[in-house]
């Protein structure tokens, strides 16, 4: 990975967490998404064999209403990587452009249309060149980029990890650091499908080991 | 927690950092739908011309961006 501060922390990863991070790039290719976000990474962690991932299931956030939200939501990874609540301000709903789009082309389309957008020179993190300098998963010879979002939830992990002097980052504490991402669709899916406001899931996470 | 809109109506308005956000994002959104649209408009027949026509672009610049992902031709 390329952030330099990210280094130390990819060594102390738990391998329960590994997997998940590979989890998340075998379902963004699954479905067919041009990146890794952290709605992959929340599909991943929702269906992972761990106590943590187990309360968040028993709060509605399932592998399979997971799934449902971002198959929905993705527009085929043509909407995955939009800054949704700068939209929001100037009254474009996203999820609504993406039905709109979904009823009119069929989800191929969107998908096609994903697959072609990676390399648009406008998204963040590609840079006028229109190299890839950033973060990223590789195997079997296919690249994926990962969106911030990714990165996000390891940072947020490593915090807590901190926080509670632990000396090694868990599935634990990567499930309370999702819970703090603000890219990609993990946040809006999130608050659509936890039965409790995530404050209290970020107690009931805390409570678990 | 709040949805996205909500946040967004209590950011105030005139912030220069949510409005020119949103500049870039309605850009990106542009550039994604174009994608899909001249995909469309080629599946259908359309020439470069008249999908040109409806940019309000030359050409050139669609057969550009757009030739070698939606097919050559005229």
């Amino acid at each position: 990975m390329a952030k330099r501060g990210i280094r130390p922390v990819l060594e102390r990863l738990a391998p329960g967490v590994r997997a998940i991070q590979w989890g998340a790039f075998d379902h963004a290719i699954r479905l067919g998404h041009a990146s890794i976000g952290s709605e992959h990474v929340l599909l991943a962690l929702a269906g992972a064999d761990h106590p943590a991932a187990a309360v968040l299931r028993a709060h509605g956030v399932t592998p399979e209403r997971v799934e449902e939200q971002v198959t929905r939501r993705a527009g085929g990874g043509m909407f995955t990587d939009l800054d949704r609540t700068a939209l929001a301000a100037v009254g474009i709903d996203v999820d609504a452009v993406c039905a709109r789009m979904t009823e009119s082309f069929g989800p191929e389309a969107l998908s096609r249309a994903g697959r072609a957008s990676v390399r648009d020179h406008r998204s963040a993190w590609w840079n006028p060149r229109r190299q890839y300098v950033g973060p990223g998963a590789q195997r079997n010879g296919v690249f994926l980029p990962s969106r911030p979002g990714v990165i996000q939830c390891l940072h947020h992990a490593h915090v807590a990890e901190q926080s509670r002097h632990d000396s090694q980052i868990s599935v634990g504490h990567f499930a309370l650091g999702i819970l703090s991402v603000t890219d990609g669709l993990a946040p809006v899916i999130l608050a659509e499908l936890s039965d409790v406001p995530l404050s209290a899931l970020r107690s009931a996470l805390m409570d678990t080991r | 927690m709040e949805s996205s809109t909500e946040i967004a109506e209590a950011a105030s308005s005139t912030d220069p950092d949510v409005g020119l956000r949103a500049v870039a994002a309605l850009r990106v959104l542009a550039e994604r739908l174009e994608i899909l649209q001249v995909d469309n408009a080629r599946r259908l027949g359309w020439s470069w011309q008249d999908i040109a026509a409806r940019l309000g672009v030359t050409k050139q610049t669609v057969h550009r961006k757009h030739g070698k992902r939606a097919g050559e031709g005229r």
